[in-house]
């Protein structure tokens, strides 16, 4: 059985430090993954592109600006638009734990911080992937309150 | 599969599809029966050693193509870890066009198994892409070893990028790359050395006995050169005669790939790597099941 999954982690937004979203690249890779990095300042609707043209099961969204609250929703507004609902969002970068239950309830599952083990990443990648092929709601555009953290 | 979307040319079909064929649940024969007549689009190959600047001119070809109005499709090949199976598909970090049109279909592919499964599926994922009527087609790959130049082979041309910085291909290797490339690129000519460059390959092409392709100086990163590259590409499309070496090198492959779809391969192999059966025994049964 195949459990390789197809994971983009794109950058949206205005900053140019892609250190963390490269290491986070990396450590999906090796474990297993097919990892699809985006390069910086992607806009929402490139985004969503990218998630539908590489048939993306993951969405990893890297963001230091600031611009979070308004990119992350809007991008998962335009994939639930596009038929993507199905797609499972995370984030991660610099997001103030006030902004954070906010983004789980527009569908993010997973919010992590810089300092994120990447064993705990893949572990949440299993365990949403898992919930999928039981189809358990776990999508960004799903009904639950199902989160990672 | 949603046959209906499929062919009203919905992306997210024509993406689920394609990883359907990665996955082998779904092939040329399959394609036909819902497209009879598939005709097939241009399909062009780049390759080059890592970091020659493939991604960098793609960008410029895919440019020009869609100016020009066509449907355009991008393939970017990239190895598998053999030690995770997990890739990283970096191609579109350098094509900053990849994901803004909709004109342009642009999909990252790992090569996968050691069996090459990529190579024996890219030739129908560039069948569905001509059946949906994809007029230029571009395949991206790493050119290092045998499998990226049997991927190089289901193209229609060949396009080889080179580099001053470039690390040497063995040089064997690059003999049989050069004899089969439509058009030799040397990129970064803004670098010194990429005149020696030229030279040592114009040399190395002297040595050829067949007809040899034009050489080109480039450079990505100052945009030169570049409607050089587009004049010689339409002759190339114009005044194409199939090629001796690529009519083999096509049908070898085509061969192959025969073989990783026999039914019984992983039998076989099964039973080579615990001494049961001699080669020729393999060899006898995989001909039974052709
Ligand atoms: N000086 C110079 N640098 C260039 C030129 N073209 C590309 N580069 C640089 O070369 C590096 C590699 O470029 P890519 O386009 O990613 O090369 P590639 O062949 O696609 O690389 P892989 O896909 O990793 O094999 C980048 O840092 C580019 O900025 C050029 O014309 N001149
Ligand atoms: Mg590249």
């Amino acid at each position: 059985m195949d459990d390789r999954l197809r994971i983009i982690i794109a950058k949206p937004g205005l900053d140019g430090h892609d250190r963390g979203a490269k290491v986070v690249a990396r450590a999906l890779r090796d474990a297993g993954h097919e990892v699809i990095y985006t390069g910086l300042r992607r806009t929402p609707e490139e985004i969503v592109r990218t998630v539908i043209d590489e048939d993306a099961d993951f969405l990893g969204l890297s963001s230091l600006s600031g611009a979070h609250n308004y990119l992350i929703p809007k991008i998962i507004e335009l994939l639930i638009e596009s038929d993507c609902g199905d797609v499972i969002v995370f984030a991660g970068g610099i997001i103030p734990e006030k902004d954070r239950s906010d983004l789980f309830s527009k569908g993010v599952r997973a919010i992590f911080g810089p300092g994120t083990s990447s064993v705990q990443m893949s572990e949440f990648v299993e365990t949403a992937s898992k919930r999928k092929v039981e189809s358990l709601p776990v999508g960004c555009g799903e009904e639950t309150d199902w989160q990672w953290n | 599969m949603d046959i209906n979307k499929l062919k009203q040319g919905d992306r997210r079909a024509l993406s689920k599809t394609i990883s359907l064929i990665e996955n082998g649940e779904f092939n040329s024969a399959d394609l036909r029966k819902i497209f009879p007549e598939i005709i097939s689009g241009d399909v062009w190959a780049i390759t080059g050693s890592p970091g020659v600047g493939k991604s960098c001119i793609c960008e410029y070809l895919i440019e020009n193509w869609l100016n020009s109005n066509f449907k355009v499709a991008v393939l970017a090949v990239d190895p598998s870890s053999p030690l995770s199976g997990g890739a990283l598909l970096g191609d579109r970090i350098r094509i900053n066009n990849s994901d803004n049109s909709d004109n342009l279909y642009f999909r990252s592919l790992a090569t996968r198994g050691q069996s090459g499964a990529i190579p024996s599926n890219i030739l129908d994922i560039v069948n569905l892409l001509s059946a949906l009527k994809y007029e230029k087609i571009l395949i991206e790959t790493v050119g290092a070893g045998q499998a990226e130049v049997r991927v190089a082979a289901v193209s229609q041309y060949l396009l080889l990028v080179e580099a001053p910085d470039s690390g040497d291909m063995l040089q064997a290797e690059k003999a049989g790359l050069m004899e089969l490339a439509d058009i030799i690129l040397v990129n970064k000519s803004d670098l010194e050395r990429a005149n020696e460059k030229q030279e040592q390959l114009e040399l190395a092409l002297k040595l050829s006995d067949h007809e040899t392709p034009p050489i080109l100086m480039v450079s990505a990163k100052e945009k030169n050169g570049f409607e050089e590259l587009f004049l010689e590409m339409n002759k190339v499309s114009n005044n194409k005669k199939p090629s001796m070496i690529k009519s083999k090198i096509s049908l070898s492959y085509a061969w192959e790939s025969l073989l990783w779809k026999h039914t019984d391969i992983d039998l076989i192999i099964g039973k080579l790597e615990t001494n049961e059966i001699t080669l020729d025994d393999a060899i006898n049964l995989l001909k039974e099941g052709l």
